[in-house]
């Protein structure tokens, strides 16, 4: 069976630019040029989008860790703790354990200097091997740097089609379109992240009261969303004014699946700096 | 009982020095070792969690009392002891979902939204998720006055069991011959017998009796215990503050069942978060908790979040360093 390759020219992973070497030992590293269009109102880098650098990380490290059979993403967190807004995002990720049931992977990140500026966790399923599944000589081998096909001249987010429904309730959604799909068609895990990410800005600000950003966000991926659009939604769990801080639980639902509930996000949004 | 137990090979052992000539002692071990061998509700009984069950092959909902030892310093129910309560919840209903298959917990996730300082804390669950493998629950944990005052996620793991669930499933509440539960307790890291370098680089606990579940393992939610006392003790002396420090938040991932102890939680610090002011009001640890007595393989893999609870002062934004 032929198939096409992923990602394919125009995708997400490409406009992005993620430049790896193929995973070694269980460890894995990867590299993400910073444009001004991954950063958040604050001028400091997106979870969310840090969250693709550590979807692909574990995705990299936990397919071969199980292989022949395949892993389906549980859950992801990460959680900035320095301030990235220029060079590079680099993510060092290990596989923690690979068991029967489970594979879990940690990530640290730094900027291009070696500072750690964050960390994340992912957690996969392990599943029977399907025909649909990509082999593992379908990975590309070698160095991977996507970005080749990358479009400079318009924003990240712009790219993908995400769109703002309502700027207010803190709504934001996305067509399901091949440029943000994985390899098995459903909404990239990343860009969940990103989705709930500026969900949970929108809603954490406007309780604030002023500008804020996401600074953590852990995401469970309940369903794929396959056909879309798939929308976020905000709600605010708490806002304590005199910490400058927010917590916020994103819903993200497959409007083309009858509202199917595609994951939920709890996420800490601060109008802190992050510093340095 | 939990999936995947393999045997892993010992790696290097972190710091040898002895509790008791490095540690700051908060307790000694036998503080809980000297009560009976439990049934795996030991935890429970002395935390005074519950979980109510209406009918069988319904969900159960659970509740603490807050009581002054199950407190931090400022008066705030533990996140450990919410993050037990969640467990509980979550768990049940995620062998409601998956019967007649049985779970186990892969992963909790706890946020801390509002300090619970008196009254009852009630806790209900929420189905996400029940797929062929995993069953996800979230769990709301309210106060009397219905403000919510924790959110937790919980993972968890069908596995076929090879016993008849069903009796679990009725949980295992409070009997009349159960010793009523303690007013005047020693503080809850004391009665688990919490020991840690001076440094708090790491902490340490002994699994006795009443922490260990009825398949001998210890409950998720002494672990949890165990991880804020390691995660607090790093990061209150990051922070600086005079000010006391509690959870934000809380992940763990079980790796591996801590069968025979005693365990030894790592903490590291990741880094800091600083408020509107400049100062450092929030850090990020990386809790690594082995089982020294087998093989000191890894058991969890936990992030917890630790905040002061010092009111940032308001200032000109982008005047800091």
């Amino acid at each position: 069976m032929t198939r096409a390759p992923y990602p394919p020219p125009v995708h997400m992973l490409h406009q992005l630019g993620i430049a790896f070497d193929p995973p070694a030992d269980g460890r894995v590293s990867l590299r993400l040029p910073i444009t001004p269009d991954l950063c958040s109102a604050t001028g400091a880098l997106r979870p969310g989008v840090a969250a693709t650098l550590i979807d692909v990380a574990g995705g990299r490290l936990s397919v071969p860790a199980v292989a022949p059979d395949w892993v389906a993403t549980a859950d992801l967190s990460v959680s900035m703790t320095g301030r990235v807004d220029r060079g590079s995002l680099v993510a060092h990720g290990h596989i923690v354990r690979a068991g029967r049931t489970a594979v879990v992977v940690e990530v640290d990140l730094e900027d291009d200097l070696g500072a750690r500026v964050g960390s994340g966790s992912m957690s996969f399923t392990v599943l029977p091997r399907r025909d649909t599944n990509l082999r593992l000589e379908e990975v590309e081998p070698g160095l991977v740097a996507w970005g080749a096909s990358r479009q400079p001249d318009i924003a990240y987010l712009d790219f993908a089609g995400v769109e703002v429904v309502d700027s207010a309730a803190g709504i934001v959604q996305i067509a399901c379109d091949p440029k943000v799909r994985n390899s098995f068609q459903a909404l990239q895990g990343g860009m969940v992240c990103t989705l709930a990410d500026i969900a949970a800005e929108t809603a954490g600000s406007m309780a604030l009261q002023r500008p804020a950003a996401t600074v953590s966000l852990e995401t469970w991926f309940l369903a794929p969303g396959k056909v879309g659009p798939v929308r976020a939604t905000g709600r605010l769990l708490v806002a304590d004014s005199e910490r400058a801080r927010a917590v916020v639980r994103v819903e993200l639902r497959d409007l083309g699946t009858d509202d199917r509930l595609v994951s939920v996000t709890l996420a800490t949004v601060s109008a802190g700096t992050v510093s340095r | 009982m939990t999936a995947g137990e393999t045997q892993e090979p010992a790696t290097a052992t972190p710091a040898t020095a002895t509790p008791a000539a490095a540690a700051t002692a908060t307790a000694t071990a036998e503080t809980n070792a000297t009560r009976p061998p439990s049934d795996g509700r030991g935890l429970s009984l002395h935390l005074g969690t519950e979980l109510r069950i209406a009918a069988p092959g319904e969900p159960g909902t659970g509740l603490v009392v807050v009581r002054p030892d199950l407190c931090d310093t400022s008066g705030a129910l533990r996140a450990g002891v919410l993050f037990t309560l969640a467990d509980n919840v979550g768990g049940h209903f995620g062998a409601v979902s998956a019967y007649p298959d049985w779970v186990v917990t892969a992963d909790l996730s706890l946020r801390v939204l509002r300090p619970a300082t008196t009254g009852t804390v009630h806790a209900t669950g929420a189905l996400l998720r029940k797929g062929r493998t995993t069953v996800v629950v979230e769990v709301e944990l309210s106060d009397e006055l219905g403000r919510e005052v924790a959110r937790a996620i919980v993972t968890s793991t069908v596995l076929t069991p090879s016993f008849d669930v069903t009796g679990m499933l009725a949980g295992r509440p409070r009997q009349p011959s159960d010793p009523p539960p303690i007013s005047d307790g020693p503080p809850l890291f004391d009665w688990l017998g919490i020991l840690s370098a001076a440094d708090w680089s790491w902490a340490e606990m002994v699994i006795t009796e009443p922490l260990r579940n009825p398949w001998g393992i210890l409950h998720g939610g002494a672990a949890s215990l165990l991880v804020e006392a390691a995660a607090l003790g790093r990061a209150q002396r990051a922070l600086g503050s005079e000010h006391p420090s509690r959870v934000g938040s809380m992940v763990l991932r079980y790796l591996n069942p801590n069968r025979v102890g005693p365990l030894r939680a790592g903490a590291e610090i990741v880094g800091l978060r600083h408020g509107i002011d400049g100062r450092p009001d929030a850090a990020q640890v990386r809790i690594d908790v082995r089982d020294t007595g087998a093989g000191n393989r890894q058991t969890i893999a936990a992030t917890v979040t630790v905040e002061s609870s010092r009111p940032i002062e308001e200032r000109e934004q982008g005047t800091h360093e």
